[in-house]
């Protein structure tokens, strides 16, 4: 399959290689807040518009169910945008499905959701030993397979898998589980120790099939829904877990308001950290400080949809500025997104001037005095 | 701006230069102001709660989220002669209003107001007939046509009964077809609505369009995740609110406007 079927030009790829790092090397460096030689943009939750579905050939809700409209579509933005990055599966819904949720399977423009519950209490639930074998994760899987053996030497290959709280929270119904907080604490604990095992082992087993990052998305633990105090005792342990058994770079997105949280997330072991415009980048940085890698925050909704992309460049160098590691927007793009915007968010990366350390400059005498040495 | 770029500097890369950074980091966080919204506002519970007994144990109960207390303390005071209504919106009603301050100060969260609402409805069902319950205005509640997230409605739903109002709701994907529906047939004072998805918001400017092609002058007042005052603007029939309290400000001053 020819992945790149469409007219657009590839012109942004092959700039984007022309430095001193490869696209793929640079994110992977920042992610592991290792040396990078410029911030990249780069978006661990899902970049894809009505337009790319368009030209890809590759419309929502069809392209949800299919692993090659998946995968040409998840290769759009880089395509198109320069972004680069490929990102699968598009929805949160994969893992409540393959555990018997029913869906309603969204538009051209928006994704699918759950429904309703599909259990009442945490017993009735058990981790399905054929799990990767239910619902749409095979086909999810198959299309991190064609994006790897395509693009995976030029862009990092992006799976996003949801986290434990979230799918508690659909399989159960998020009012029912998160009552139970209160009511019943020990059937919290209950219900995450096995979505946590979901979680783990799609993790792994998109790992297995080719992909190069893991992105847990984990909207419903959310700093809106839950004090500093309910998040360290029934969702934290269950992070911590998840982030040591991913034996590959790995992020963790919170919508909403996660100030609260951040001391928690600090510690959590992942390598990154996505959050939104809710919270400062200076305030995070200096929380996360230097053991997790910060991944935000152009504002998805007043900036990324309705600006203009000089608003978003202008968002951007000020994230850039307050220390953001890898630029992006602070929650998956609405898929009605202007390209333009877009690209303007991939250029404000490409031309943002690292400020020089000291590190750096020790370096550039080291070249001298080596150059001054050989003459 | 000097402040701005040393957010950098500490990154993990640079760690081993151990003594100017460690400086700059000092220099760093003394120049972040404590942030974290208001915590230490002075607001707790006991001051929001009505004082005489036993409306003040009543509302605490409802505040605490414990239905069976509530239900056993409505019980007994309607044993002891209280009339119902009185018990219902001295009682209960402040209990869920005192919460929803606190949870306006992120004092309270989700799962509090979840089982206050629980032990709120316990309680009114034991207080009979509320028929005669003086209200402000009947308000109707949906989610945007293809959003299925009801939680933020429900808090709203409950917040906004707590403060006066009698709330239909429509439930979650709600059609524009079916709130007109519904607006003839209940005649309320506005219709809320929440949105948390960019994809679905567009809906609300639909009913909003519906309602004045039928002539109908009943405000639309929206909010949730996927909502700012940007997006409500453009629509002269739609407002905005950013919190259920601000949300029970806009239906009051609504309410006195019609009043007058």
């Amino acid at each position: 399959m020819n992945i790149s079927n469409t007219n657009a030009s590839n012109t942004n790829a092959s700039k984007m290689n022309a430095g001193d790092m490869n696209a793929k090397k640079r994110i992977l460096s920042a992610l592991n807040g290792g040396r990078v030689d410029r911030i990249p943009a780069w978006l661990p939750v899902v970049p894809v518009t009505v337009s790319m579905m368009e030209i890809a050939k590759a419309p929502w809700p069809l392209s949800h169910s299919n692993p090659e409209q998946m995968a040409r579509l998840a290769a759009m933005p880089w395509e198109l945008a320069g972004l680069p990055t490929a990102t699968v599966p598009f929805c949160l819904s994969l893992e409540a499905e393959a555990l018997g949720c029913q869906l309603d399977w969204g538009t051209l423009n928006r994704t699918p959701s759950v429904k309703g519950p599909a259990f009442t209490k945490p017993d009735e639930f058990g981790v399905p030993e054929n799990l990767l074998e239910r619902g749409r994760i095979m086909t999810a899987l198959k299309a991190i397979e064609i994006l790897q053996e395509h693009l995976g030497e030029k862009i990092v290959i992006n799976a996003k898998v949801t986290g434990p709280f979230t799918i508690a929270g659909h399989i159960f119904g998020v009012g029912n589980f998160l009552s139970w907080i209160k009511t019943h604490p020990e059937s919290v604990h209950e219900a995450m120790s096995r979505t946590v095992e979901v979680t783990k082992e799609l993790a792994g087993a998109f790992l297995a099939h080719g992909a190069d990052v893991i992105s847990i998305s984990d909207p419903t633990s959310s700093g809106d829904l839950l004090s500093r105090k309910y998040y360290e005792e029934f969702v934290f342990p269950y992070h911590k877990d998840v982030a040591a058994s991913i034996k590959a770079p790995s992020t963790l997105h919170i919508c909403g308001y996660t100030r609260e949280l951040l001391p928690h997330i600090r510690h959590a072991g992942f390598d990154g950290f996505s959050f939104e415009e809710k919270v400062d980048v200076l305030t995070a940085k200096k929380i996360l400080g230097d053991e997790i890698s910060l991944i935000g925050n152009v504002s998805p909704v007043a900036t990324m949809l309705q600006g203009t992309p000089e608003k978003v460049t202008a968002e951007a160098v000020a994230c850039m500025q307050n220390g953001i590691d890898l630029l992006s927007s602070g929650c998956t793009l609405s898929p009605l997104t202007p390209l333009e915007n877009i690209r303007a968010l991939v250029k404000a990366a490409e031309q943002y001037q690292l400020p020089r350390g000291p590190e750096e400059q020790l370096r550039e005498f080291g070249r001298g005095l080596a150059a001054g040495r050989s003459e | 701006m000097k402040a701005f770029t040393l957010g950098f500097v500490v990154g993990r890369r640079f760690k081993n230069n151990d003594e100017i950074f460690e400086q700059i980091r000092k220099g760093m966080e003394e120049k972040v102001p404590a942030p974290g919204p208001a915590q230490n506002s002075g607001l707790n519970l006991d001051a929001l709660l009505p004082a005489e007994e036993p409306f003040r144990s009543i509302a605490k109960c409802v505040a605490d989220g414990e239905v069976e207390a509530a239900v056993h303390l409505v019980k007994s005071a309607l044993g002891e002669g209280w009339d119902g209504l009185v018990v219902a919106t001295d009682g209960l009603l402040k209990g869920m209003d005192a919460l929803s301050v606190l949870y306006n100060q992120k004092q309270a969260y989700v799962p509090e107001i979840l089982l206050a609402a629980r032990a709120l409805n316990a309680g009114l069902k034991e207080c009979g007939s509320l028929e005669a319950l003086e209200i402000k205005g009947t308000v109707l509640i949906h989610t945007a046509d293809g959003d299925l997230h009801d939680i933020g409605k429900n808090i709203v739903a409950a917040i906004v009964a707590a403060n006066g109002y009698r709330v239909i709701d429509l439930g979650t994907s709600v059609h524009s077809a079916r709130v007109l529906e519904a607006i003839k047939e209940h005649k309320p004072v506005a219709v809320l609505g929440s949105s948390l998805m960019t994809s679905t918001r567009g809906a609300f400017l639909e009913t909003a369009d519906l309602l004045v092609q039928e002539g109908i002058d009943v405000p639309l007042i929206i909010g949730g995740g996927a909502i700012d005052g940007a997006f409500a603007s453009q629509r002269k029939n739609v407002r905005y609110a950013r919190d259920p309290r601000a949300l029970v400000e806009v239906l009051d001053a609504i309410v006195r406007g019609k009043g007058k």
